[in-house]
Protein backbone atom coordinates (compact mmCIF):
# COMPACT_ATOMS: atom_id res chain seq x y z
CA UNK A 1 0.00 0.00 0.00
CA UNK A 2 1.49 3.32 -0.65
CA UNK A 3 1.91 6.14 1.55
CA UNK A 4 2.15 9.57 1.37
CA UNK A 5 4.39 9.86 4.40
CA UNK A 6 7.04 12.04 2.80
CA UNK A 7 4.80 15.01 2.00
CA UNK A 8 5.47 18.40 3.79
CA UNK A 9 3.28 19.08 6.60
CA UNK A 10 -0.03 21.52 6.12
CA UNK A 11 -1.71 22.56 9.17
CA UNK A 12 -2.71 19.27 10.25
CA UNK A 13 -1.05 19.82 12.96
CA UNK A 14 -2.76 23.28 13.92
CA UNK A 15 -5.45 21.44 13.76
CA UNK A 16 -5.09 19.04 16.22
CA UNK A 17 -4.32 20.54 19.31
CA UNK A 18 -6.28 18.85 21.99
CA UNK A 19 -5.76 15.59 20.34
CA UNK A 20 -2.11 15.41 22.85
CA UNK A 21 -4.69 15.60 25.95
CA UNK A 22 -7.14 13.09 24.85
CA UNK A 23 -3.63 10.53 24.04
CA UNK A 24 -2.20 11.59 27.14
CA UNK A 25 -5.07 10.50 28.89
CA UNK A 26 -6.12 7.64 27.10
CA UNK A 27 -3.77 5.14 29.18
CA UNK A 28 -5.35 6.21 32.28
CA UNK A 29 -9.38 5.84 31.29
CA UNK A 30 -8.50 2.44 29.78
CA UNK A 31 -6.42 1.27 32.91
CA UNK A 32 -2.93 0.48 30.90
CA UNK A 33 -0.31 1.66 28.64
CA UNK A 34 -0.34 0.19 24.87
CA UNK A 35 2.74 0.96 24.06
CA UNK A 36 4.44 -2.46 22.91
CA UNK A 37 0.70 -4.19 22.64
CA UNK A 38 -1.02 -5.06 19.16
CA UNK A 39 -4.27 -2.96 20.54
CA UNK A 40 -5.45 0.32 18.85
CA UNK A 41 -7.65 2.75 20.80
CA UNK A 42 -10.94 3.88 18.95
CA UNK A 43 -13.17 7.04 19.86
CA UNK A 44 -16.67 7.25 18.17
CA UNK A 45 -18.48 9.86 19.62
CA UNK A 46 -21.39 11.50 17.83
CA UNK A 47 -25.18 12.08 18.32
CA UNK A 48 -24.67 8.51 19.46
CA UNK A 49 -22.86 9.00 22.54
CA UNK A 50 -19.02 8.52 22.97
CA UNK A 51 -17.26 5.53 23.26
CA UNK A 52 -13.65 4.90 23.61
CA UNK A 53 -13.24 1.09 21.81
CA UNK A 54 -9.53 -0.57 22.89
CA UNK A 55 -9.39 -3.08 19.57
CA UNK A 56 -7.12 -5.91 19.43
CA UNK A 57 -5.38 -5.80 16.27
CA UNK A 58 -5.10 -9.28 14.38
CA UNK A 59 -1.26 -8.88 14.03
CA UNK A 60 -1.10 -12.54 12.66
CA UNK A 61 -3.41 -11.23 9.58
CA UNK A 62 -2.15 -9.23 6.40
CA UNK A 63 -2.28 -5.55 7.66
CA UNK A 64 -5.17 -4.80 4.91
CA UNK A 65 -7.57 -8.00 6.04
CA UNK A 66 -6.41 -7.19 9.37
CA UNK A 67 -8.24 -3.14 8.90
CA UNK A 68 -11.22 -4.60 7.04
CA UNK A 69 -11.66 -6.61 10.10
CA UNK A 70 -11.42 -3.86 12.60
CA UNK A 71 -13.59 -1.59 10.03
CA UNK A 72 -16.16 -4.30 10.43
CA UNK A 73 -15.94 -3.95 14.00
CA UNK A 74 -16.24 0.21 14.36
CA UNK A 75 -19.11 -0.24 11.94
CA UNK A 76 -20.94 -2.73 13.85
CA UNK A 77 -20.38 0.11 16.44
CA UNK A 78 -21.25 3.06 14.47
CA UNK A 79 -24.37 0.99 13.63
CA UNK A 80 -25.75 0.91 17.02
CA UNK A 81 -24.49 4.39 17.74
CA UNK A 82 -25.20 7.00 15.25
CA UNK A 83 -21.43 9.05 15.36
CA UNK A 84 -19.80 11.53 13.33
CA UNK A 85 -16.20 11.27 14.02
CA UNK A 86 -13.92 8.44 14.79
CA UNK A 87 -10.45 8.70 16.10
CA UNK A 88 -7.57 5.85 15.52
CA UNK A 89 -5.26 6.34 17.68
CA UNK A 90 -2.22 3.11 16.67
CA UNK A 91 0.86 2.85 19.57
CA UNK A 92 4.30 1.64 18.31
CA UNK A 93 6.20 1.48 15.43
CA UNK A 94 3.80 -0.15 13.27
CA UNK A 95 1.35 1.73 14.17
CA UNK A 96 1.46 3.91 11.05
CA UNK A 97 0.88 1.43 8.54
CA UNK A 98 -1.97 -0.08 10.63
CA UNK A 99 -3.83 3.28 11.07
CA UNK A 100 -3.38 4.30 7.64
CA UNK A 101 -4.53 0.80 6.13
CA UNK A 102 -7.33 1.27 9.01
CA UNK A 103 -8.54 4.70 8.02
CA UNK A 104 -9.09 3.58 4.02
CA UNK A 105 -10.49 0.39 5.28
CA UNK A 106 -13.17 2.32 7.55
CA UNK A 107 -13.69 5.13 4.67
CA UNK A 108 -14.86 2.09 2.60
CA UNK A 109 -16.73 0.43 4.71
CA UNK A 110 -19.05 3.38 5.63
CA UNK A 111 -18.91 4.75 2.09
CA UNK A 112 -21.02 1.28 1.49
CA UNK A 113 -23.07 2.13 4.45
CA UNK A 114 -24.04 5.16 3.47
CA UNK A 115 -22.33 6.64 6.54
CA UNK A 116 -20.70 10.34 6.49
CA UNK A 117 -18.03 10.49 9.37
CA UNK A 118 -14.75 12.52 9.74
CA UNK A 119 -12.05 10.20 10.73
CA UNK A 120 -8.59 11.28 12.17
CA UNK A 121 -5.75 8.53 12.16
CA UNK A 122 -2.97 9.25 15.02
CA UNK A 123 0.20 7.49 15.32
CA UNK A 124 1.69 7.41 19.00
CA UNK A 125 5.42 6.26 19.22
CA UNK A 126 8.08 6.80 21.93
CA UNK A 127 6.04 9.45 23.70
CA UNK A 128 5.67 11.22 20.69
CA UNK A 129 2.33 11.54 18.01
CA UNK A 130 1.67 12.93 14.98
CA UNK A 131 -1.15 12.60 12.31
CA UNK A 132 -1.98 11.36 8.99
CA UNK A 133 -4.22 13.73 6.50
CA UNK A 134 -5.14 12.87 2.97
CA UNK A 135 -1.82 12.78 1.77
CA UNK A 136 -0.36 14.52 4.04
CA UNK A 137 1.66 13.22 7.39
CA UNK A 138 1.75 15.82 10.40
CA UNK A 139 4.83 16.84 12.57
CA UNK A 140 6.15 14.89 15.73
CA UNK A 141 4.81 16.30 18.55
CA UNK A 142 5.85 15.08 22.17
CA UNK A 143 2.76 13.39 23.97
CA UNK A 144 1.93 16.33 26.55
CA UNK A 145 1.23 15.69 30.29
CA UNK A 146 -1.73 14.30 31.78
CA UNK A 147 -4.33 17.01 32.17
CA UNK A 148 -5.08 17.95 35.81
CA UNK A 149 -8.87 16.70 35.27
CA UNK A 150 -7.82 13.35 34.82
CA UNK A 151 -5.54 12.90 37.65
CA UNK A 152 -8.32 15.01 40.19
CA UNK A 153 -10.69 12.28 39.15
CA UNK A 154 -9.34 9.88 40.76
CA UNK A 155 -8.27 7.22 37.43
CA UNK A 156 -5.24 4.92 39.03
CA UNK A 157 -1.91 5.05 37.72
CA UNK A 158 -1.90 3.27 34.21
CA UNK A 159 -0.74 -0.78 33.96
CA UNK A 160 2.40 -1.32 32.36
CA UNK A 161 0.61 -3.57 29.69
CA UNK A 162 -2.38 -4.91 29.22
CA UNK A 163 -1.68 -8.49 30.93
CA UNK A 164 -0.64 -6.48 34.16
CA UNK A 165 -4.22 -4.93 33.82
CA UNK A 166 -6.12 -8.13 33.30
CA UNK A 167 -4.14 -9.89 36.65
CA UNK A 168 -5.96 -6.96 38.46
CA UNK A 169 -9.00 -8.37 38.10
CA UNK A 170 -8.25 -11.49 39.19
CA UNK A 171 -8.70 -13.34 42.97
CA UNK A 172 -5.95 -13.38 45.04
CA UNK A 173 -4.34 -16.72 45.57
CA UNK A 174 -5.24 -16.43 49.48
CA UNK A 175 -7.85 -14.29 50.71
CA UNK A 176 -6.75 -11.11 52.38
CA UNK A 177 -9.74 -11.22 54.82
CA UNK A 178 -12.09 -13.91 56.77
CA UNK A 179 -15.51 -14.53 57.79
CA UNK A 180 -17.07 -11.74 60.18
CA UNK A 181 -17.31 -12.91 64.12
CA UNK A 182 -20.30 -14.92 64.99
CA UNK A 183 -21.88 -11.61 67.10
CA UNK A 184 -21.09 -9.37 64.49
CA UNK A 185 -23.28 -11.39 61.66
CA UNK A 186 -26.15 -12.03 64.39
CA UNK A 187 -26.02 -8.01 64.65
CA UNK A 188 -26.37 -7.64 61.29
CA UNK A 189 -28.60 -10.25 59.90
CA UNK A 190 -31.35 -8.50 62.98
CA UNK A 191 -31.12 -5.09 61.30
CA UNK A 192 -33.00 -4.04 58.03
CA UNK A 193 -32.00 -4.48 54.68
CA UNK A 194 -31.84 -0.86 54.17
CA UNK A 195 -29.38 -0.25 57.04
CA UNK A 196 -27.29 -2.93 55.61
CA UNK A 197 -27.04 -1.33 52.91
CA UNK A 198 -26.29 1.67 54.45
CA UNK A 199 -23.49 -0.26 56.05
CA UNK A 200 -21.74 -1.38 52.85
CA UNK A 201 -22.19 1.58 51.40
CA UNK A 202 -20.10 3.28 54.46
CA UNK A 203 -17.56 0.47 54.36
CA UNK A 204 -17.06 0.75 50.57
CA UNK A 205 -16.16 4.97 51.01
CA UNK A 206 -13.52 4.55 53.79
CA UNK A 207 -12.18 1.61 52.04
CA UNK A 208 -12.42 4.03 48.82
CA UNK A 209 -10.84 6.57 51.91
CA UNK A 210 -7.93 3.98 52.30
CA UNK A 211 -9.65 4.48 55.93
CA UNK A 212 -11.08 1.21 56.47
CA UNK A 213 -12.40 -0.30 59.84
CA UNK A 214 -10.79 -3.92 60.45
CA UNK A 215 -14.33 -5.60 60.00
CA UNK A 216 -15.66 -3.50 57.02
CA UNK A 217 -14.15 -6.25 54.33
CA UNK A 218 -15.78 -9.11 56.60
CA UNK A 219 -19.28 -6.90 56.94
CA UNK A 220 -19.46 -5.77 53.38
CA UNK A 221 -18.92 -9.25 51.42
CA UNK A 222 -21.74 -11.05 54.78
CA UNK A 223 -24.15 -8.09 53.48
CA UNK A 224 -23.88 -8.29 49.94
CA UNK A 225 -25.25 -12.36 50.04
CA UNK A 226 -28.72 -10.52 49.86
CA UNK A 227 -29.65 -9.87 46.76
CA UNK A 228 -31.56 -6.87 47.44
CA UNK A 229 -28.75 -5.53 49.65
CA UNK A 230 -26.50 -6.67 46.56
CA UNK A 231 -28.30 -4.60 44.00
CA UNK A 232 -28.77 -1.73 46.09
CA UNK A 233 -24.85 -1.10 46.92
CA UNK A 234 -23.94 -1.87 42.89
CA UNK A 235 -26.50 1.69 42.22
CA UNK A 236 -24.35 3.09 45.05
CA UNK A 237 -21.07 1.88 43.69
CA UNK A 238 -20.84 1.88 39.57
CA UNK A 239 -20.57 5.25 38.84
CA UNK A 240 -18.02 6.41 41.49
CA UNK A 241 -14.40 5.00 40.30
CA UNK A 242 -12.79 4.37 44.09
CA UNK A 243 -15.86 2.87 45.64
CA UNK A 244 -15.66 0.18 42.30
CA UNK A 245 -12.23 0.14 42.51
CA UNK A 246 -12.61 -1.32 46.27
CA UNK A 247 -15.40 -3.11 45.95
CA UNK A 248 -13.12 -5.12 43.26
CA UNK A 249 -10.42 -5.79 45.92
CA UNK A 250 -13.19 -7.03 48.33
CA UNK A 251 -13.70 -9.58 45.68
CA UNK A 252 -10.65 -10.45 44.58
CA UNK A 253 -9.58 -10.75 48.19
CA UNK A 254 -12.78 -12.43 49.17
CA UNK A 255 -12.78 -15.79 51.44
CA UNK A 256 -14.49 -18.84 48.84
CA UNK A 257 -17.49 -18.53 50.67
CA UNK A 258 -18.38 -14.76 50.37
CA UNK A 259 -16.72 -14.87 46.52
CA UNK A 260 -19.93 -15.59 44.50
CA UNK A 261 -22.04 -12.37 45.94
CA UNK A 262 -18.92 -10.05 45.89
CA UNK A 263 -18.05 -11.38 42.22
CA UNK A 264 -21.49 -10.92 41.22
CA UNK A 265 -21.64 -7.26 42.86
CA UNK A 266 -18.02 -6.62 41.39
CA UNK A 267 -19.10 -7.71 38.14
CA UNK A 268 -22.47 -6.16 37.44
CA UNK A 269 -20.92 -2.78 38.56
CA UNK A 270 -17.80 -3.19 36.37
CA UNK A 271 -21.07 -3.44 33.15
CA UNK A 272 -23.17 -0.79 34.21
CA UNK A 273 -19.50 1.24 34.10
CA UNK A 274 -18.92 0.09 30.71
CA UNK A 275 -15.94 -2.26 31.71
CA UNK A 276 -17.60 -5.04 29.71
CA UNK A 277 -14.55 -7.29 29.71
CA UNK A 278 -13.43 -6.95 33.23
CA UNK A 279 -17.09 -7.69 34.09
CA UNK A 280 -16.84 -11.01 31.95
CA UNK A 281 -13.68 -11.61 33.42
CA UNK A 282 -15.15 -11.02 36.80
CA UNK A 283 -18.29 -13.13 36.57
CA UNK A 284 -16.37 -15.69 35.56
CA UNK A 285 -15.90 -16.33 39.28
CA UNK A 286 -19.22 -16.93 40.16
CA UNK A 287 -19.38 -21.13 40.99
CA UNK A 288 -22.69 -22.49 39.36
CA UNK A 289 -24.84 -23.97 42.35
CA UNK A 290 -24.96 -20.26 44.17
CA UNK A 291 -28.13 -17.60 43.17
CA UNK A 292 -25.49 -15.40 41.44
CA UNK A 293 -24.56 -18.05 39.37
CA UNK A 294 -28.37 -17.14 37.08
CA UNK A 295 -27.06 -13.15 37.96
CA UNK A 296 -23.68 -14.08 36.39
CA UNK A 297 -25.83 -16.12 33.14
CA UNK A 298 -27.72 -12.71 32.88
CA UNK A 299 -25.13 -10.50 32.42
CA UNK A 300 -23.12 -13.14 29.70
CA UNK A 301 -26.41 -13.13 27.93
CA UNK A 302 -26.66 -9.29 28.05
CA UNK A 303 -23.06 -8.74 26.82
CA UNK A 304 -23.73 -11.04 24.02
CA UNK A 305 -26.62 -9.65 22.84
CA UNK A 306 -24.71 -6.02 23.02
CA UNK A 307 -27.18 -4.40 25.15
CA UNK A 308 -25.75 -1.20 26.53
CA UNK A 309 -24.96 -1.02 29.94
CA UNK A 310 -25.46 3.17 30.00
CA UNK A 311 -29.09 2.71 28.59
CA UNK A 312 -29.82 -0.40 31.49
CA UNK A 313 -28.10 1.81 34.53
CA UNK A 314 -31.42 3.81 34.85
CA UNK A 315 -33.64 1.11 34.91
CA UNK A 316 -31.47 -1.29 36.92
CA UNK A 317 -30.89 1.38 39.63
CA UNK A 318 -34.96 1.58 39.72
CA UNK A 319 -34.84 -1.96 39.83
CA UNK A 320 -32.83 -2.12 42.94
CA UNK A 321 -35.29 0.21 44.51
CA UNK A 322 -38.16 -1.44 44.24
CA UNK A 323 -36.25 -4.91 45.09
CA UNK A 324 -34.61 -3.13 48.22
CA UNK A 325 -38.11 -1.62 49.64
CA UNK A 326 -39.51 -4.88 48.57
CA UNK A 327 -37.07 -6.84 51.50
CA UNK A 328 -37.71 -3.70 53.97
CA UNK A 329 -41.27 -4.48 54.04
CA UNK A 330 -41.42 -8.06 53.91
CA UNK A 331 -38.90 -7.45 56.89
CA UNK A 332 -40.77 -5.21 58.79
CA UNK A 333 -43.54 -8.36 58.30
CA UNK A 334 -41.66 -10.40 60.03
CA UNK A 335 -40.56 -8.36 63.27
CA UNK A 336 -42.66 -8.79 66.32
CA UNK A 337 -45.42 -6.04 66.85
CA UNK A 338 -45.21 -3.58 69.88
CA UNK A 339 -48.19 -4.21 71.79
CA UNK A 340 -51.07 -2.09 70.78
CA UNK A 341 -49.20 -1.43 67.10
CA UNK A 342 -51.88 -2.00 64.26
CA UNK A 343 -50.92 -4.21 62.14
CA UNK A 344 -49.89 -3.43 58.57
CA UNK A 345 -50.50 -6.05 55.57
CA UNK A 346 -47.22 -6.74 53.56
CA UNK A 347 -47.71 -5.32 50.06
CA UNK A 348 -47.97 -7.46 46.70
CA UNK A 349 -44.79 -8.61 45.48
CA UNK A 350 -43.29 -7.76 41.96
CA UNK A 351 -43.50 -9.79 39.63
CA UNK A 352 -41.83 -13.02 40.56
CA UNK A 353 -39.44 -13.84 37.87
CA UNK A 354 -40.34 -17.32 38.12
CA UNK A 355 -43.11 -16.52 36.31
CA UNK A 356 -41.12 -15.46 33.19
CA UNK A 357 -38.85 -18.07 30.96
CA UNK A 358 -35.42 -18.92 32.73
CA UNK A 359 -32.14 -18.24 30.52
CA UNK B 1 -28.88 -15.34 53.40
CA UNK B 2 -28.91 -16.02 50.34
CA UNK B 3 -32.89 -16.02 48.95
CA UNK B 4 -35.26 -16.44 45.97
CA UNK B 5 -37.42 -14.14 46.90
CA UNK B 6 -38.70 -12.04 43.21
CA UNK B 7 -36.01 -10.14 42.27
CA UNK B 8 -36.50 -6.67 39.89
CA UNK B 9 -33.46 -6.92 38.71
CA UNK B 10 -33.48 -10.36 37.27
CA UNK B 11 -36.90 -9.48 35.59
CA UNK B 12 -35.77 -6.49 34.38
CA UNK B 13 -32.67 -8.28 32.54
CA UNK B 14 -35.10 -11.35 31.65
CA UNK B 15 -37.02 -8.14 29.85
CA UNK B 16 -34.40 -6.70 28.04
CA UNK B 17 -33.03 -10.09 26.35
CA UNK B 18 -36.49 -10.98 25.71
CA UNK B 19 -37.34 -7.77 24.33
CA UNK B 20 -34.25 -7.40 22.14
CA UNK B 21 -35.18 -7.56 18.49
CA UNK B 22 -33.53 -10.58 16.69
CA UNK B 23 -32.33 -8.60 14.06
CA UNK B 24 -30.41 -6.71 15.94
CA UNK B 25 -26.70 -6.95 15.02
CA UNK B 26 -24.58 -8.09 17.22
CA UNK B 27 -22.29 -5.47 19.12
CA UNK B 28 -19.40 -6.65 17.32
CA UNK B 29 -19.66 -8.35 13.67
CA UNK B 30 -16.10 -9.16 12.96
CA UNK B 31 -14.86 -12.74 14.89
CA UNK B 32 -11.17 -11.63 14.48
CA UNK B 33 -11.80 -8.65 15.96
CA UNK B 34 -12.37 -8.31 20.18
CA UNK B 35 -14.02 -5.26 20.86
CA UNK B 36 -15.99 -3.82 23.51
CA UNK B 37 -16.91 -0.07 23.83
CA UNK B 38 -16.54 2.02 27.07
CA UNK B 39 -19.15 4.23 26.84
CA UNK B 40 -18.14 7.82 28.12
CA UNK B 41 -21.10 9.56 29.90
CA UNK B 42 -21.34 13.38 29.75
CA UNK B 43 -19.90 13.91 33.74
CA UNK B 44 -16.33 11.66 32.47
CA UNK B 45 -13.38 13.87 32.66
CA UNK B 46 -12.82 12.52 29.95
CA UNK B 47 -15.59 13.75 27.78
CA UNK B 48 -14.89 17.74 26.99
CA UNK B 49 -11.42 16.04 25.81
CA UNK B 50 -12.79 13.80 23.74
CA UNK B 51 -15.30 16.27 22.37
CA UNK B 52 -12.71 18.90 21.55
CA UNK B 53 -10.83 16.15 19.49
CA UNK B 54 -13.43 14.82 17.37
CA UNK B 55 -14.11 18.80 17.18
CA UNK B 56 -10.92 19.00 15.47
CA UNK B 57 -11.30 15.79 13.65
CA UNK B 58 -14.46 17.37 11.61
CA UNK B 59 -12.24 20.55 11.44
CA UNK B 60 -9.64 18.96 9.66
CA UNK B 61 -11.97 16.72 7.57
CA UNK B 62 -13.94 19.52 6.13
CA UNK B 63 -10.38 21.38 5.13
CA UNK B 64 -9.31 18.17 2.87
Amino acid sequence: MSQPFDREPDDLDIAFRAMGDLLASVPHQLGYRLEGSDQLAIQVSGPGGRFLLPVDWPADQPNLHAARQTARAIEAVIHLHPSDAVLLLGYGPEAAERVYALREALRHQLEDTGDNISIAAIQVDQGQWRAFGVGVTGEWHPVPEVPVSILMAGFPAPAASLQEYRQQFQPLPEPTYGALPDSSRDLIDASPPGIRVELADRALQRLADRDPNPLDLPALAHVLDDPAVNHAVVTHTYSDRARLGSLVDAYRGAPSEQQPAVAAAAATALWLHGRIQEAQQVSAHVPDGTYFAASRDQLNALINAGVSPTQTAPRFTAAAETHLKYAETTWSATQPLAPGAPSEPAPPAPQPDADGPQL
Amino acid sequence: MNQTSPDPVRKLFQDILLDRPPSTLPLVDAPEVVTTPIPIGDDDPLAPIMDAAAREAREQDGRQ
